[in-house]
């Protein structure tokens, strides 16, 4: 739910500097942590973060409450210069690959510091899908503000997040197997 | 997946159930979300710091329009779209014409070049409204052929023995069961006026083949006759409509004869031409693609109809077979020259007055002082007695018709004038001049198709002499 001191917040941050880097504090280190995520380096992550609130900075005289979180919007800015970056081939996570080959699925694997099952499982879905679930399941974000991030409706967002998450069970049921088939064997 | 079920389900992830697997894992993954490394407390000042600086050299470098500028640059945005789309719009709307220039448009007929139309007529008040047919053919430049269908015959089994129709041996009769009353054709060399029940046909001068028309009545709303003289009595109401500060709309579009029509209509004050008076108004139909005048009804006061004039069918600018504007007498047909002889010695011009009039009950004048490039020639008596005067390409130039007139009520289009003692009525439009004079018991309407000038049309009407044994016309 958005804070409803929020509102008058980003207000103030239209005319105050003080009041824009209230929102900053409240929100660089979810917005670090989502840029690291998908870069899996430290270097990316602080020009991403760098650049959303810049971006942020230059715009925010244009930006109009509609009832979700101030951080839904950065996000979108975030995602958008994750894009580009990652266009500009500076990182090579599966944020735009349909599908992980097993030397990408190996690199992202050692990227994370979790090497489990479900990290594992994580990786090989699409960037699309990634995306859909590490915003609705890893950034604390209500549906709202991740279907305000995406640019989609609501219902469109719970059908990406359904199917997405049927997929992740049907890798993840996959990998389960075939780590119990070695145990089986010995 | 259906929508429905997908609604449930997400209703089930937002209540935190874990009653399916893919809740179970959405369960899962918000437990295990990635440990991710917190931001570095330099890059995260650093950052803080340069924002701080950001933003002050972006509220010198860009002083923030204000909110007012904003909406008023908003405005004049919509403004001026609003203004882009009016004009876009008015320049495609195919109707925005207004009714003075649908009226306009129709009194500058120029295309029409042939047309073929049964016209539906009535006048009267009340129970005495009568209404009959009249079959009109025209053909540019001067081919008109008029064929009057009276009521008088309604319901006869057999047209009368003696009617005629045009050369062919076929009886023209209308959907109505109207028969031919009477028959008027015109092909610039020859005009004929047949009348099947006295059987008796009359030969004219075509030039004086519709200068019978009263010349105070409007052809706009009878329709049967030439275009041009619609179109130039369209010119005279547009040009009264201007003057006058009439009540001109447009009430719509209708369907006449089958085509789209612009139904105008036309009030006119109390100072209105004779036929007109306070309380009646003029209602027209102007076709749409040609811009012909289709129909036209005058109504008095309570809405009374009191004339109308309506295309029942109309074909446009398709030729016509010669025939229909010829016209061949049988022999059992009375035939009357009414054509006045042309350049007719003193003598005879003389001998023609005095006969016609100790004929006419009513007195006849004729003018002494006549510009001398005006010929004349003999006069004829047809509806009262005409007289007309030609120039060099023998085209008439001057029309005198004298009528008898008692009504004392009528009042004449025009500015009046005192002539000799007698009020006059003049005006003039499109180069034809008009002047209309009452004298014991006489109409004399001058009509003049040329360059002259009032003062020339009151100097021959000054010089009207009433006509007696004593009295000769000047050549």
């Amino acid at each position: 739910m958005p804070d409803p001191d929020e509102e008058q917040l980003i207000r103030r941050a239209q005319r105050e500097p003080q009041a824009f880097l209230a929102l900053y504090e409240r929100y660089v280190d979810r917005i670090y942590r989502f840029a690291y995520s998908h870069t899996g380096n430290e270097a990316l992550a602080k020009d991403v973060t760098s650049a959303t609130f810049e971006k942020a900075l230059r715009n925010i005289r244009r930006y109009q409450w509609r009832g979700v979180s101030f951080g839904a919007w950065l996000y979108r800015i975030a995602q958008n210069e994750l894009t580009q970056q990652h266009r500009k081939g500076r990182f090579t996570t599966p944020l735009a690959e349909t599908e992980s080959s097993e030397a990408d699925v190996e690199r992202t694997v050692q990227h994370q510091e979790q090497h489990n099952a479900l990290q594992t499982a994580l990786a090989q879905l699409s960037a699309t899908d990634q995306q859909v679930i590490a915003l609705r399941f890893f950034e604390e974000l209500s549906s709202t503000e991740v279907a305000e991030i995406l640019q989609c409706s609501r219902p469109v967002l719970y059908l990406r997040l359904h199917r997405a998450l049927t997929r992740l069970r049907n890798l993840l049921e996959n990998t389960e197997i075939n780590e119990e088939i070695p145990h089986a064997t010995k | 997946m259906p929508q429905s079920e997908i609604d449930r389900w997400a209703q089930r992830l937002e209540a935190g159930d874990q009653d399916d697997p893919t809740l179970t894992l959405a369960a899962r993954l918000q437990a295990e979300r990635p440990q991710l490394p917190s931001t570095p407390t330099e890059f995260r000042n650093a950052l803080h710091e340069q924002l701080r600086t950001q933003y002050q050299q972006y509220q010198k470098e860009k002083p923030s329009m204000s909110k007012f500028t904003r909406r008023s640059m908003a405005v004049a945005g919509v403004l001026c779209a609003a203004v882009l789309l009016l004009i876009v719009w008015l320049l495609w709307k195919p109707q925005s014409v207004s009714a003075a220039e649908i009226l306009a448009r129709a009194a500058n007929l120029t295309a029409l070049q042939a047309y073929e139309g049964v016209i539906v007529r009535g006048n009267g008040q009340a129970d005495a409204y009568t209404q009959w047919e009249e079959h009109v053919w025209f053909q540019a430049p001067d081919n008109l052929r008029i064929e009057d269908y009276s009521p008088l015959f309604t319901g006869s089994s057999a047209p009368p023995e003696n009617l005629i129709a045009r050369s062919t041996p076929t009886i023209q009769i209308s959907p109505g069961h109207f028969y031919l009353q009477s028959l008027k054709v015109s092909n610039g060399v020859d005009a004929w006026s047949f009348d099947p029940r006295s059987n008796m046909a009359l030969r004219q001068d075509p030039d004086e083949f519709d200068a019978l028309y009263p010349s105070i009545v409007f052809p706009t709303y009878d329709l049967t006759t030439s275009p041009d003289k619609v179109v130039t009595s369209l010119q005279m109401l547009l040009d009264k409509t201007r003057a006058d500060f009439r009540d001109v709309k447009l009430l719509g579009t209708e369907t006449v004869a089958g085509r789209q029509a612009y139904k105008i209509e036309v009030t006119p004050n109390s100072d209105d031409v004779t036929e007109l008076s306070a309380g009646t108004h003029i209602v027209l139909w102007i076709d749409q693609e040609t811009y012909i005048q289709l129909g036209a009804e005058i109504r008095g006061i309570y809405d009374v109809l009191l004339t109308h004039s309506m295309f029942a069918s109309i074909r446009v600018n398709q030729p016509t077979d010669a025939s229909v504007f010829t016209f061949n007498p049988p022999g059992s047909v009375t035939v009357a020259d009414a054509r006045p002889k042309v350049n007719p010695t003193s003598v005879e011009l003389s001998q023609a007055w005095q006969a016609l009039a100790a004929k006419v009950p009513f007195k006849l004048f004729v003018p002494s002082e006549v510009p001398a490039y005006l010929k004349p020639k003999s006069p004829i008596a047809i509806q009262g007695v005409e007289q007309h005067y030609s120039s060099k390409n023998s085209a008439v130039a001057l029309s005198i018709l004298q009528l008898a007139w008692s009504d004392k009520n009528v009042r004449f289009l025009g500015k009046p004038i005192l002539i000799n003692g007698y009020k006059a009525y003049y005006w003039e439009q499109f180069n034809i001049h008009q002047l209309n004079l009452v004298r014991d018991g006489t109409l004399i309407s001058m009509t003049v198709r040329a360059d002259v000038t009032q003062d020339d049309l009151i100097k021959i009407a000054s010089s009207l002499q009433e006509v007696s044994k004593t009295v000769t016309p000047v050549p």
